[in-house]
């Protein structure tokens, strides 16, 4: 079932370049700020067609039409994310303002505690708060059921914790392996060419120069985004999962 | 309508509707803006006559006063004040044609109208206002009495939030029904905000609050960067801020008000219905 999620992803991701230039193009301007949104927005729309559609079927990729409806998607799922980030960062400063108050041994041991339940609850409500945009965007997008604990809990008991905290590792993993093996595949040919150059006694610092701009610019346009689509797809398509 | 958050993309699509009444909206802000701009100018003057002034008795400074400064201030503040009254007036009208759900923008054909509307708003606001702002007093004296006590401030300023909450309802409620006393029938208006929600109507409003935070964040973004090239240009600070503040003024300033009079209108037909 994983393995059927990560497939029919990552083969979704890379159904269209064309979206994938044009959310690169939208990232570079997320120094203003309210691109960003854009992008969190495009992602809640994946979501959504993911949320409402089943695995190996034929999903079109999201349009890029409505860019107001699609700002407000942005923001809401801001709005999501950091409300639950709060609840960890809320337990951890508790027992950090405890631990302060004390001395020795007893304010190390209140702060490794406090380290290990912050640490569960970040685990539990970067789940919960997935599975509660997911939850929004399968009940047409209100903000309340985002936050509608006992439901998701349920989802996610239909799904099973364990099965969902697996995705998850997955996803991170793939992640980081694809990004990594790019970026070494580009480094490791512009490192050969450079090699080449220095040995037939060319200057080869514009050769690493350049090798160094291809590497950003086809992380900005083709894999980040890619691995953005790839992680909303597959959020939305455990989702569905549930029985 | 599936979720309340349609109500604030459709309060940001709407003054796209009808862009020309937008620009003439907004030509009532950028006059504000370089009234209070000139204002400020003037004022630094008089600060200046304290400053030099400084030591003497209190009539001796009064008396070196600039006249025609005085003077022109006084004009320039009636003049910007009636703006302001006019730009409440429409904002009424704004919130009258959302409460109505009519998609286009309101007229300035009226102008009777709208100052008349203005006055309705700016009092409705002010008696809202008059309760946490002598609490405010208060307690800005009391911490120059008794140094570092910012409890009665703080209160204050809960009281502002609680206030502005009801405001918007009351104003809402006052131009539904068109008669005056309605915007302070608090039982109406808090049997309202029930209807709908207290959590739910907390929530939309802090929603409009965040999206207008990121807008107007952007926004500053961009004008800094338009400023560093007029900057450039130009190379007078007196002519860059008078550029920019009319740009803020035609365009940002009349959109943000013009969105946030739709929302408060839209949330009050949600919560009637």
């Amino acid at each position: 079932m994983i393995l059927d999620i990560y497939k029919d992803s990552l083969e979704y991701s890379a159904k269209d370049w064309k979206t994938l230039i044009i959310l690169g193009v939208i990232s570079i301007f997320s120094f203003l700020l309210l691109p960003a949104f854009l992008i969190t927005g495009y992602n809640y729309r994946v979501i959504n067609t993911a949320v409402h559609g089943i695995i190996n079927g034929r999903d079109p990729m999201p349009e890029f039409d409505g860019i107001i409806d699609m700002f407000i998607d942005g923001v809401k799922i801001v709005v999501v994310q950091i409300v639950y980030l709060l609840v960890p960062v809320v337990i951890f400063l508790i027992f950090a303002l405890v631990a302060s108050q004390l001395i020795g041994v007893a304010s190390t041991a209140i702060m490794l505690i406090g380290s290990l339940i912050a640490f569960v609850a970040l685990v539990i409500s970067c789940l919960m708060s997935q599975m509660g945009i997911c939850h929004m965007a399968y009940n047409d997008g209100a903000l309340s059921k985002a936050f509608a604990i006992s439901e998701i809990k349920e989802v996610i008991d239909e799904i099973g914790w364990f099965e969902c905290i697996i995705t998850y590792v997955g996803l991170i993993i793939i992640t980081v392996v694809l990004s990594l093996v790019v970026t070494t595949i580009i480094g490791l040919i512009f490192t050969v060419f450079g090699l080449s150059g220095f040995a037939l006694g060319v200057d080869a610092s514009g050769i690493f120069a350049l090798g160094a701009l291809i590497n950003i610019l086809i992380t900005t346009f083709i894999v980040g985004p890619y691995l953005s689509i790839f992680n909303s797809r597959s959020i939305g398509l455990l989702y569905t999962t549930q029985i | 309508m599936a979720s309340i958050t349609d109500n604030i993309s459709e309060g940001l699509k709407y003054p796209f509707n009808d862009p020309k009444k937008l620009v003439t909206f907004g030509a009532f802000f950028a006059a504000l803006n370089i009234i209070f701009f000139a204002i400020t100018e003037l004022s630094v003057k008089i600060v200046r006559v304290f400053a030099v002034t400084q030591g003497n008795t209190l009539a001796f400074k009064f008396s070196q006063i600039p006249q025609d400064n005085v003077y022109a201030i006084a004009i320039l503040a009636i003049i910007s004040f009636i703006i302001s009254l006019i730009i409440m007036g429409y904002q009424y009208n704004v919130m009258k044609f959302s409460i109505d759900e009519k998609n286009d923008l309101p007229g300035f054909s009226n102008i009777v109208n709208i100052l008349i509307n203005g006055v309705k708003y700016f009092i409705v606001s002010l008696i809202y206002n008059i309760i946490p702002i002598v609490v405010l007093v208060c307690g800005v004296e009391l911490m120059a009495v008794q140094n570092g006590d910012y409890i009665v401030s703080i209160i204050s300023l809960i009281l502002f939030i609680i206030c502005n909450f009801l405001l918007i309802m009351g104003l809402a409620n006052m131009i539904d029904s068109d008669k005056f006393t309605k915007a302070f029938d608090l039982r109406e208006i808090t049997d309202k905000i029930a209807n709908l929600g207290w959590v739910r109507y907390v929530g939309i409003i802090l929603f409009a609050v965040i999206v207008y935070v990121i807008i107007m964040i952007c926004v500053g973004i961009i004008l800094m960067i338009i400023s560093t090239f007029i900057a450039l240009a130009v190379n007078q600070a007196i002519i860059l801020t008078a550029i920019i503040s009319i740009i803020e003024g035609l365009f940002i300033s009349p959109y943000i008000s013009i969105f946030f009079n739709r929302v408060y209108g839209s949330i009050y037909r949600e919560s009637i219905q």
